[in-house]
Parts: C-alpha cells; sequence; structure tokens
C-alpha cells in the first residue's frame, strides 16, 4: 500500500513537473514570437509624434531593454500572477481574461456536450449496424464536421437560420441587448439567467447560444465519433466478449460490458476535444460576436498588443497541459495496462 | 411539482419560439445601430489612434472649431473646409500681425456627466495636459506653432504662436481637439499617472453631442444624446455601436435591418449591397491616397529615372477599373485631385511601358532589375494593386517581389526607412499642400519614409507655410508638384473613395475629411 502510494507521489510529482516545464517552454517561445513580430511602438504613435513620445513609448514597454531582460521581467510579473496590461483595453489582462473567460467556457461547455450527446450514441450504434442507415448518416455527418470550417459553416447556419427562417436572432453576442447581461454569479448566462428567475433572459441567452455550441459540436465531435465506432467495434470483436456471448448472457449485458470497456479512449478524446475547444473558438467568436477569449486575442493580434496575445496563449497551454495531465492521471488510475513506475 | 416543471419548460420553449425578429428594441426612442468591426480602444482622445476610438472622441467631446459642411445634391453633404465654425469656441479674434489670437468660448455650455459649466480653466488644463502627457494633443500643439495659453477671462483663452500658424483651425477641429472636464480629471489622478490618463480611458468627460451610456467590452458601446447640447438635440436619442468582427456578418445584418450602417465593408461586399432592398452605399470621393513610396537613398531606386520607369509602367486604368470599380479617380500628383491647389496638367505619366523601358535602358537597368514591395497583410486592396503591379512590371523586365507582413513590422519599418518600398494609403485630411509637404516631402517629415530629400522642396514648403496668402501659395504648389511629379519618390495610384452603406432611411450624412462618421446632423426619414 505504502509503495503503491508513494508510486502514485512520484507520478504525480513527475508529470507536475513536465506541466511546469512544457509551461515556462511555452512562455519563452510566446515571450520570443511575440517580440520578434515586430515593434509596436510605431503603430501605438501613429502618424503623430516626434522622438521625445516615441523614446517615451519605447521607455514605457521596457523595449529598450534586452530581450531577455525584458523576459525575465516578464516572468517575475508571471510568477506574481501579473500577466500585464493590455495596451488597448488598458486593462490587466488578468482581469480582462477573467471577464472573458466565462464566455468562451460556457460556449464550450455546451458545444461539448451537444457534441457528446450525439457523437458517442452515435458511434455506439453506428458499431452495432455497421451498414445501417444510422452507420451512413454518422459517416456523412463526420466527413462533413471534418471537411468544414467552422467559420464558414458557421456563416452558413446564420443564412440559413437566422436570415432565411428567422428561427433564430442575429450573432450579435450572448444574449439580446434590450435584455441585457444577468447579474453576475458565474459567469454563465444560461445558468446565472435561471439562477435568478428570468426566464425571458434565459431563453434570449439560450437562443443565442445554440448555433455557435452547434457549430463547433458538428466540427468538433467527429474524432469522438469514429474513435467511439472504432472502439466499440474492436471490443465486439474480442475475446472476452465471443466468450460472454458464448456464455449465453444477455445481448444487453454484452453490450454494457463492451460499452464499459471502450470508455476509456472515448474519455482521453473528449477530454482533449475539451481542451482543443476552450482554445480553438477564435474564429466560430468572431462569426457570432461572442465576446470570449478568441474574440479578445483577435483584437490582440490586430493592433500587435502583446500581453493579451502572450496571456491568452499561456491560458490556452496551460487548459492543453491540464487536459493531457488529467487525461494522463485518469488512464493511469482506470487503465490496467498503464504503468505508473518508469 | 412534476406539472411547475413541466409548466416551466413549456413557458421557456414559448419565450424560444417567440424570439426570432421579436428582439427588436420595445421603444419610442430613435435609435441609431452601427456595425461596427472592433471595440472602442479609448475615451481619452489624446491617446486615441484607431478610427473606431478617434469615431467615437469625436461625437463625446465638443472639439474647438469644426467645418462648415455642402449638401452635393446626391444624397449626402461633404465638409467644406474653406469655412471655419465654431464649436466649443464660439468665436475669436486675431491680432493685427496674427502672432495671437483670442478664444471666447461658448457660454452656457455643460460637460455632459457633471453638469458643470465648461470654462477656461478647462482649456487651460487641456492644454498643460497635452504637453504633460506627450501624446498626440501635443503634436497638433506644436504644429499649430502654439508656443502659450492664457487665461484672460473666464471665457477666454488667449494664444500666442511662435510663428505664423496655417493650420490652427485645421487641427483644432481633430477628435482628440474638444475640453475635457478638468475637474473630474484631476480628481482621477494617481500617483503613477498624474494625467489620469487610465481613468480617462475608460471615463468620459466631455460635452459633446453624446456622452457614453453603457460600455460592454467585446459586446457594445452605447451613447445617448445630449439634450442641452448647443447646437441642439441630435436626433438620435441612442447610438448602439454594437461590435461585430466579422464583415459578412456586418453586411447581412445591413440587408436584414437588424443595424442601420455597417461600417467598414469590403468592395465585395459593398457592391453585393448595392441594389440590395432597403439599402444604400454611398461612394464619397476624398483625399485618401493609394501611395507606393520607394527608398530613394540606395540601389536602383535611388535613379530619378528608375522611378519614373516604374511611374510609367503603372497600369492606372486597369487599376481603377478592376479594383475599384470605377469609383476611385485617377491620382495625378502629391495633391490629391480634389485638394487645394491641385493642378492636374503637370502630372506626366500615363501607362506607357515603351517609354518605361527607356527609361530603364538610360539608367543602364535594359536587362532590368529586382526589388521589393513591403505591404501590410490582411488589407485587400493593397493585396490586389501590388499583384497588378507585378505582372506590370514583369512586362518591362523589372522583378517586383510582394512581402507580406505583420502590420507592427509594417510599421517600424516606415519610420525606420527599413522598406526597399511600400505600398499603403495616406489619407491628407488636413488640406493643404503645405501641410502634405511638411509631412511627406519636407526632409526628415513624420511621413517621409522614402528618405527623400530636396533642398528646393525645402524652402518651396518653408514658403507655402509662412503665407497665409492663397494666391502666392498656389504658385508655389505649382512648382511643388511639378519637382516631386518628376522626381517621383512616391507612386500615386489612386485617389480611394469613402463607402458607407446603410439603410435607405437614414439621411443628414456629412463626410468629414478624416472619413469619421458624425452622429450628430443623422436621421431617419
Amino acid at each position: 500500500m505504502l509503495d503503491s502510494m508513494r508510486e502514485w507521489g512520484l507520478f504525480l510529482l513527475r508529470r507536475f513537473a513536465f506541466f511546469l516545464i512544457a509551461l515556462f517552454g511555452v512562455s519563452v517561445i510566446t515571450f520570443v514570437v511575440t517580440h520578434k513580430i515586430g515593434n509596436p511602438v510605431y503603430l501605438l504613435v501613429g502618424t503623430r509624434y516626434n522622438q521625445e513620445m516615441l523614446d517615451n513609448i519605447v521607455r514605457e514597454i521596457g523595449l529598450d531593454r534586452p530581450l531577455h531582460e525584458q523576459y525575465l521581467r516578464y516572468a517575475g510579473n508571471l510568477l506574481q500572477g501579473n500577466l500585464g496590461t493590455s495596451r488597448f483595453s488598458y486593462n490587466p489582462v488578468l482581469f480582462d481574461i477573467r471577464n472573458r473567460l466565462p464566455a468562451t467556457l460556457e460556449l464550450s461547455t455546451w458545444a461539448l456536450a451537444m457534441g457528446v450527446v450525439w457523437a458517442v450514441p452515435a458511434g455506439v450504434l453506428a458499431a452495432l449496424r455497421p451498414r445501417g442507415m444510422l452507420a451512413r448518416f454518422a459517416d456523412l455527418m463526420a466527413r462533413t464536421g471534418v471537411s468544414m470550417p467552422g467559420f464558414w459553416l458557421g456563416l452558413l447556419l446564420i443564412f440559413i437560420f437566422f436570415a432565411e427562417l428567422h428561427w433564430f436572432p442575429a450573432p450579435l453576442g450572448r444574449i439580446a441587448r434590450s435584455l441585457g447581461p444577468p447579474e453576475y454569479v458565474t459567469g454563465w448566462y444560461t445558468i446565472d439567467t435561471l439562477l435568478a428567475g428570468d426566464h425571458a433572459s434565459f431563453a434570449s441567452s439560450v437562443s443565442h447560444l445554440i448555433l455557435p455550441a452547434l457549430t463547433l459540436a458538428i466540427t468538433t465531435s467527429p474524432s469522438t465519433l469514429q474513435i467511439t465506432r472504432k472502439r466499440m467495434q474492436e471490443v465486439l470483436q474480442s475475446d472476452y466478449i465471443r466468450s460472454a456471448r458464448a456464455f449465453g448472457l444477455p445481448t444487453h449485458k454484452v453490450y454494457r460490458y463492451a460499452l464499459r470497456n471502450t470508455l476509456g479512449p472515448v474519455i482521453t478524446m473528449i477530454a482533449m476535444t475539451y481542451g482543443y475547444l476552450l482554445s480553438g473558438t477564435v474564429l466560430v467568436e468572431v462569426v457570432f460576436t461572442w465576446p470570449g477569449l478568441g474574440l479578445y486575442a483577435v483584437d490582440a493580434m490586430n493592433h500587435s498588443d502583446y500581453e493579451p496575445i502572450m496571456g491568452v496563449v499561456l491560458l490556452s497551454s496551460g487548459f492543453y497541459l491540464l487536459v493531457y495531465l488529467a487525461s494522463d492521471i485518469i488512464n493511469a488510475l482506470f487503465d490496467p495496462r498503464v504503468r505508473i513506475e518508469g | 411539482m412534476k406539472r411547475s416543471l413541466l409548466f416551466n419548460m413549456l413557458f421557456v420553449l414559448l419565450l424560444l419560439a417567440m424570439l426570432p425578429g421579436g428582439m427588436a428594441l420595445a421603444q419610442e426612442e430613435n435609435v441609431l445601430v452601427i456595425a461596427i468591426p472592433g471595440d472602442i480602444e479609448t475615451l481619452d482622445p489624446p491617446f486615441s489612434r484607431f478610427q473606431r476610438s478617434n469615431e467615437t472622441n469625436l461625437n463625446i467631446y465638443d472639439q474647438f472649431f469644426r467645418y462648415g459642411s455642402v449638401d452635393t445634391g446626391l444624397g449626402y453633404s461633404v465638409a467644406d473646409t474653406g469655412t471655419i465654425e465654431g464649436a466649443a469656441v464660439e468665436s475669436w479674434e486675431w491680432s493685427e500681425d496674427l502672432s495671437s489670437i483670442v478664444l471666447k468660448l461658448r457660454e452656457g455650455a455643460t460637460f455632459n456627466k457633471s453638469g458643470r459649466e465648461v470654462t477656461a480653466d478647462d482649456f487651460i488644463y487641456w492644454f498643460e495636459r497635452a504637453i504633460g502627457t506627450a501624446s498626440g494633443t501635443k503634436w497638433n500643439v506644436d504644429t499649430a506653432n502654439i508656443a502659450s495659453w492664457e487665461k484672460t477671462g473666464s471665457h477666454e483663452v488667449t494664444l500666442q504662436f511662435s510663428k505664423l500658424s496655417p493650420w490652427l483651425f485645421f487641427l483644432f477641429r481633430d477628435q482628440s481637439q474638444g475640453p475635457m472636464d478638468a475637474v473630474e480629471a484631476q480628481a482621477n489622478v494617481a500617483d503613477d499617472d498624474p494625467w489620469a490618463a487610465r481613468w480617462l480611458a475608460k471615463n468620459d468627460v466631455g460635452s459633446g453631442e453624446y456622452y457614453v451610456e453603457s460600455w460592454e467590452p467585446g459586446v457594445a458601446m452605447v451613447l445617448r444624446a445630449n439634450p442641452n447640447y448647443w447646437a441642439g438635440k441630435a436626433f438620435f436619442d441612442q447610438v448602439v455601436l454594437q461590435i461585430v468582427p466579422s464583415s459578412a456578418d456586418r453586411a447581412l445584418l445591413l440587408r436584414e435591418g437588424e443595424v442601420d450602417i455597417a461600417a467598414s465593408l469590403s468592395t465585395d461586399e459593398l457592391a453585393a449591397l448595392e441594389g440590395a432592398e432597403g439599402v444604400k452605399v454611398l461612394t464619397v470621393p476624398t483625399r485618401n491616397q493609394m501611395i507606393m513610396g520607394l527608398n530613394v537613398t540606395e540601389g536602383p531606386l535611388a535613379d530619378k529615372r528608375v522611378r519614373q520607369a516604374l511611374s510609367y509602367a503603372v497600369p492606372y486604368d486597369d487599376i481603377i477599373a478592376g479594383i475599384f470599380s470605377g469609383k476611385a479617380k485617377k491620382s495625378a500628383g502629391p495633391i490629391p485631385v480634389d485638394g487645394k491647389h491641385h493642378d492636374g496638367s503637370l502630372w506626366p505619366y500615363v501607362y506607357d511601358p515603351d517609354k518605361a523601358r527607356a527609361l530603364l535602358a538610360e539608367a543602364g537597368y535594359a536587362d532590368g532589375f529586382e526589388f521589393t514591395l513591403d505591404i501590410a497583410s490582411g488589407v485587400t486592396t493593397t493585396e490586389q494593386i501590388a499583384v497588378v503591379l507585378q505582372a506590370a512590371y514583369a512586362d518591362v523586365g523589372v522583378t517586383m517581389n510582394i512581402n507580406l507582413q505583420t502590420a507592427a513590422v509594417f510599421g517600424e519599418q516606415l519610420g525606420t526607412l527599413g522598406h526597399e518600398a511600400w505600398m499603403r494609403d495616406l489619407l491628407w485630411y488636413v488640406d493643404d499642400p503645405g501641410y502634405t509637404g511638411v509631412a511627406t516631402f519636407r526632409t526628415g517629415g513624420i511621413t517621409n519614409w522614402m528618405g527623400y530629400s530636396n533642398e528646393t522642396i525645402d524652402g518651396l514648403i518653408e514658403q507655402m507655410n509662412g503665407t497665409l496668402d492663397e494666391e502666392l501659395k498656389a504658385e508655389l504648389a505649382q512648382e511643388y508638384q511639378s519637382i516631386i511629379n518628376d522626381e517621383a519618390p512616391q507612386l500615386f495610384l489612386a485617389d480611394m473613395p469613402f463607402e458607407l452603406a446603410m439603410r435607405e432611411d437614414i439621411h443628414g450624412y456629412v463626410q468629414l475629411p478624416d472619413n469619421l462618421l458624425w452622429y450628430w446632423p443623422l436621421y431617419r426619414e
């Protein structure tokens, strides 16, 4: 028992160390790359400046110091939880991220839920009846989702469901302007409006959420569908399932066992999809005017605003690494084939 | 319990079904919704550098002066830069020798948020802050040759000039030149922020036509009309600046009537909107020139004959017809076609590839040469023109490489003369050849990104800026244009129009020289 706990402790320590090293690497790469994409000073002064103004801004940003010194200052601030200040919004980057993150989290989570709700059952059913109508439909959806760029699909859905059919409101953010945002509790409008007991606002936030979430669900769920289908097919052809059938176990019990053994890689894929969604909603946020992190990053890039770009990239990488960490731990916990030492 | 849950679900579903198309503002106020591509950067005018915040600040601060306007009879008016009207400054009086001016401030004007009357103290604070922040407003103060300012009455300020100030009115109608509530600003300073720049970036303290009612970053800013504005309350009680980053969405929302004006649409989207039901597209001539600048300090481009050859090899008509659908004007020199003292007869260049080849041969480049044109990525028009030029230059034996750069790299290399050649537009919002000359063609000028230097030109610019005699200035401008045309440090490719798509029932548009949208004269009919 003690040995096992020690192994687990070492395993977690090692994984956490890897997490920190990777995060450090990301911070160095992001810092160097953003500082090499150009000096923003000339954008900041426009065409009304003199040398004194130029020098002031260079000094203010710290660009008059060597790159390594600039990085050390940045890293020192990072360790104190200071991601710098946006020169576009004039806010601390952490403040902006805190404001924008709930929108991205809400969209990503609903998109993931929508994707999982259809992709996992569809994958299972397609594995059970590989030549059935459902399998063919699942194939079609998977191919469509993989081949269609999210922003294009988003525009298509807007055109059909807003402009032509008028089933959904204009793609203008998270809630109707006339209703305004609900009182902040979680930052998720679908939850905060319910907590406030405001049915009209809830309905508005749901109606604004459906199309962007659907866009993301369609474009990100094919991998979950395919892995569910493939893994389920493999499991159904495995020796122990054949044995179970031979012993005369009822079909629904056989399927239940098969499903349980399928879920490991499926859960890993879902987790990775979530990691991707949290950092990959940029274009969909642009198309649906969704005021999340993606839109914030785009604004920052348009204005060569270093700190927000670095902050968002660091946060996205952190999400990814956390997801990988969680996936490693889950696999180590539940899959006996994974060794935690070594 | 179950029934209650069922009822709630049904209620929500019913609301959902009612939502589409039903979310229009249920209010009797006149509301103007403008779809804009990105958020407003700052509400602090001296630090405003991008078009969106420039426009907002123009509408929430009352500038010192403004231009009069002329109805074109084409469904819009244009600012008349020859007519200066008072705004925050009601009237003025020059000294006989033009070395000073007394500004008489508008009495009774109040700040939107505090309700306090605008006085000379606010103007004095404005000047002090301009200098203290070393911002764009300081540049305007310096460029207007203002040496000192003094409160000479509760509503009177006197300015002294270091030398003649030909551009005072032009510069002090900028969006950045409007008094701010000094008491409010000073109440929000911090030890590390003595001019309250952080606070003023988020809080408006102006006395303009509108004030900020609410601002949800990344979503929308709502402006409300100033009921006490000296020229009368604006028609639109509320102006909603709705952020819609996707230009395809902005065009669609305009077509569907969800917004009244869609800003910053591409040429293709504007063309697609022309003729759409309920939508109109205004195409207004401007002094915005598309320019290709050549670094004249070294290499083949240092040779005047090579630059002239490149000018002769430009297929001007193809650019106007193919890229601007015939809506742009053919440029003809360093003064825009609609600019003061422009003389098109001095422009020698037409598309003549044979002449271009001959000039190249004369300069020792009969076999051609190679150079690189840098352009900022994401600007479709410059990319399209660059491709047309690349083909045209290949035809005369010149290889032009196109290098797309990030906006920051492009901007940095402009400032440090790092480009061999560059292309971008330059909007001459001050309609004076002396001003454009001092910025672009004078040795060391702020936008002299060519490294161009010519003593005669420097002298002509100095003389143009030292006189208010328009006849003399016109004469000097002739020589100035002839020399620049001949030396060709820049290639003038097109005078571009400003295009704006809006709902058909929106009227009163006034084209300002800086292409900013002025909300006050707009109305719905």
